[in-house]
């Protein structure tokens, strides 16, 4: 971490808000990017990025100074989506046209046809449907192995877990998506 | 001719369920700038800093109460590491309790593995922390934050009004059943006496345990909050590292392991996590 970043830091850890305007310059894209990759709405990634830069900005007091900050921010705002996500049933509403539209058109990927776009959204729909059946924690550990890619070292900071327990309910997890998806084909 | 293989076709589902949970995220994204507005709408829900007030305030709290020795009363000062009443200072006053003071008194055994602590709502040494007495160097800050804040947030509860009285009845109608019980046996009474007194006080056994085991959940949401949750968890599962019987709980206590479920293995209100993911 730089310099000029520990000094910004420090000023907002004192009450400076351009400093911590500077901190979400420097980082809120980045933050947007991974909230919306594990929730899919636009609306919500962008809750969830200034609830976790609330949360940051309270937690600045305690913040460890000469510690890198990103990785301090980014388990905040994994912490922050997944409850937010739990709270909010991500899962359980089936995803429309439109909003899979505008998530494809802010992140620029997907689809170049619509029918391209109708059967993205079909396969889509199965692995959502499997996922609402898990149960939270098992949705959490999946969320963070493939939608953030974080190691089970990771994952386990992240969630406060031993990394036995996240590797168990990661197996449990993917078990139970593999026979959901199976069934849902047959 | 290809020949049936269940591994095989175990790691092609695995391998599709992969590609398939990969396809439902996509890739890492690049990065999603959002509008000024978005800048100033966070603008207007940051509250001011209290930190340079806040620790200003705790350097001048130390100065006065400390150095005069008005805080140190309260420690039990024989044999009690530095970083124990120091650790114990912070948060009392971190936690902001209000007088009295709670005190803190340690002991030392012997034959034990795992660090305790124990609260009494009588008395003036009402927190107690029993430590093993050849592993004091050995307990990690994490450790000692969990013991402590759990002493502080379990006295706060055995405090209440509500749950002085609760104790009282429940303690009441104990005595009564003890006595109905040694009545019936003295006198020789009717067996139905004898089996309802004894009934009585399995039940209200019973209603202490429960009772015990809830104020420490309720207590656990407390540590939690003064904490964070990572540190809670750090703790509980050091102290619980100590000992491999971490499923044994004492009487009106549960286990290291039932706690580090709840602690860690749930999720707190959002109102919460603004104490708790800071850390």
């Amino acid at each position: 971490m730089s310099t000029c970043e520990d000094e910004l830091i420090d000023r907002a850890a004192c009450g400076d808000q351009e400093a911590f305007r500077q901190i979400w310059e420097a980082h809120h894209a980045v933050a947007m990017a991974a909230a919306l990759r594990l929730c899919h709405q636009w609306v919500l990634a962008e809750d969830i990025t200034q609830g976790a830069f609330l949360l940051a900005w309270r937690g600045l007091p305690r913040f460890q100074s000469g510690s890198p900050f990103r990785p301090w921010l980014m388990r905040i705002l994994y912490r922050h989506a997944l409850d937010e996500m739990e709270r909010h049933q991500v899962y359980r509403h089936p995803a429309s046209l439109e909003a899979v539209g505008e998530f494809e058109h802010h992140t620029g990927t997907g689809a170049n046809d619509r029918g391209d776009l109708q059967e993205q959204i079909a396969q889509r729909e199965e692995v959502r449907q499997a996922l609402a059946q898990l149960n939270a924690d098992q949705r959490r550990v999946i969320a963070l192995r493939y939608g953030a890619d974080l190691t089970e070292v990771d994952i386990a900071q992240v969630l406060g877990w031993p990394v036995g327990t996240v590797k168990s309910r990661l197996n449990r997890a993917r078990e139970r998506l593999r026979v959901l998806l199976t069934d849902e084909r047959r | 001719m290809h020949k049936w293989d269940p591994v095989e076709r175990g790691h092609g589902e695995q391998a599709n369920l992969e590609n398939r949970l990969a396809a439902y995220y996509g890739p890492e994204l690049q990065e999603q700038p959002l509008p000024e507005a978005s800048w100033l709408r966070l603008k207007t829900r940051l509250e001011p800093q209290r930190s340079s007030k806040r620790q200003r305030l705790w350097q001048w709290y130390k100065r006065s109460h400390l150095r005069r020795g008005s805080m140190r009363r309260h420690i039990h000062r024989r044999s009690m590491p530095a970083n124990m009443k120091d650790a114990f200072s912070r948060l009392v006053f971190e936690t902001r309790q209000m007088p009295p003071l709670p005190a803190l008194y340690c002991s030392f055994k012997a034959h034990m593995c795992v660090p305790t602590v124990r609260v009494s709502p009588l008395g003036r040494r009402n927190i107690k922390l029993i430590l093993p007495s050849n592993e004091v160097r050995a307990l990690e800050p994490s450790e000692l934050d969990v013991l402590l804040a759990t002493g502080l947030a379990r006295r706060l509860y055995i405090r209440k009004p509500a749950h002085i009285l609760l104790q009282l009845l429940l303690m009441s109608v104990e005595l009564f059943a003890c006595i109905a019980l040694i009545l019936s046996v003295v006198h020789k009474a009717s067996i139905y006496i004898f089996l309802i007194a004894i009934m009585l006080c399995i039940a209200m056994l019973g209603l202490l345990q429960i009772q015990g085991r809830r104020r420490a959940f309720k207590a656990d949401v407390l540590v939690v909050q003064w904490l964070g949750r990572s540190r809670a968890c750090q703790g509980l599962h050091a102290l619980a590292n100590r000992n491999r019987s971490r499923r044994r709980s004492r009487w009106g206590e549960p286990s290291l392991a039932e706690r580090i479920d709840r602690v860690c293995g749930t999720q707190v209100t959002s109102e919460a996590n603004r104490l708790t993911l800071v850390r």
